[in-house]
């Protein structure tokens, strides 16, 4: 029923993978000028990078984001997460439906886009909070 | 769904930790499942009567 272990290869593997990525996407950011979306890609992507190794070092962790992180999930879990990722991209289109309004009046795209992603985060972190205590 | 999962841990004088790890499962899962709040999926379900060597008919039951 439950899954395998993530093994500390593949552990070190999505890091450095993770990693890799902010690095590709930091140097496509400041090669087109646009230094500010780079340092956010490198802040939020590191911060997210830090989380994930943190939860995976708590493994053998006893809540459920840590064995969810570290693929330890079972099926109450797994459940949880599918739900919570339904409830953030119902989020992003009703902010997505929003912003498109909000086009109407020259919103600036970057703070569409913006918006929309961290109405997806929050709705995903909330959801899964809120469904992890109801059981 | 009702179920009778934690009278038959009782009865054994497991934790549900200790059903969960022979479940593979989580012990919250465990506690979710004995209060209602999660209804497992049938290879649970089968893998739970098995456990207790009754019938999936004997623990669980619809209200």
């Amino acid at each position: 029923m439950s899954t395998k272990p993530t093994s500390t290869i593949a552990k070190v593997s999505g890091i450095l993978a993770g990693a890799a990525a902010i690095t590709l996407v930091a140097i496509l950011g400041y090669a087109t000028d646009n230094d500010s979306f780079a340092k956010g890609a490198i802040i939020g992507g590191g911060t997210t990078l830090v989380v994930i190794a943190v939860l995976w070092a708590r493994t053998g962790g006893r809540d459920t984001a840590s064995r969810i992180v570290a693929g330890q999930g079972d099926e109450r879990e797994r459940h949880i997460f599918r739900e919570a990722l339904a409830d953030a991209g119902l989020a992003m289109f009703i902010a997505g439906l929003g912003c498109a309004i909000w086009a109407l009046f020259d919103a600036p795209a970057i703070g569409a886009a913006g918006v929309v992603l961290w109405t997806g985060l929050l709705a995903w972190g909330i959801s899964m909070i809120l469904r992890v205590r109801r059981g | 769904m009702r179920n009778d999962v934690r009278e038959h841990r009782e009865r054994l004088s497991l934790s549900q930790a200790a059903l969960g790890d022979a479940l593979g499962v989580s012990r919250q899962t465990v506690n979710s499942i004995e209060t209602g709040k999660y209804d497992p999926s049938l290879p649970l379900a089968f893998a739970i009567a098995n456990y207790f060597e009754t019938t999936i008919e004997e623990i669980f039951h619809v209200d």
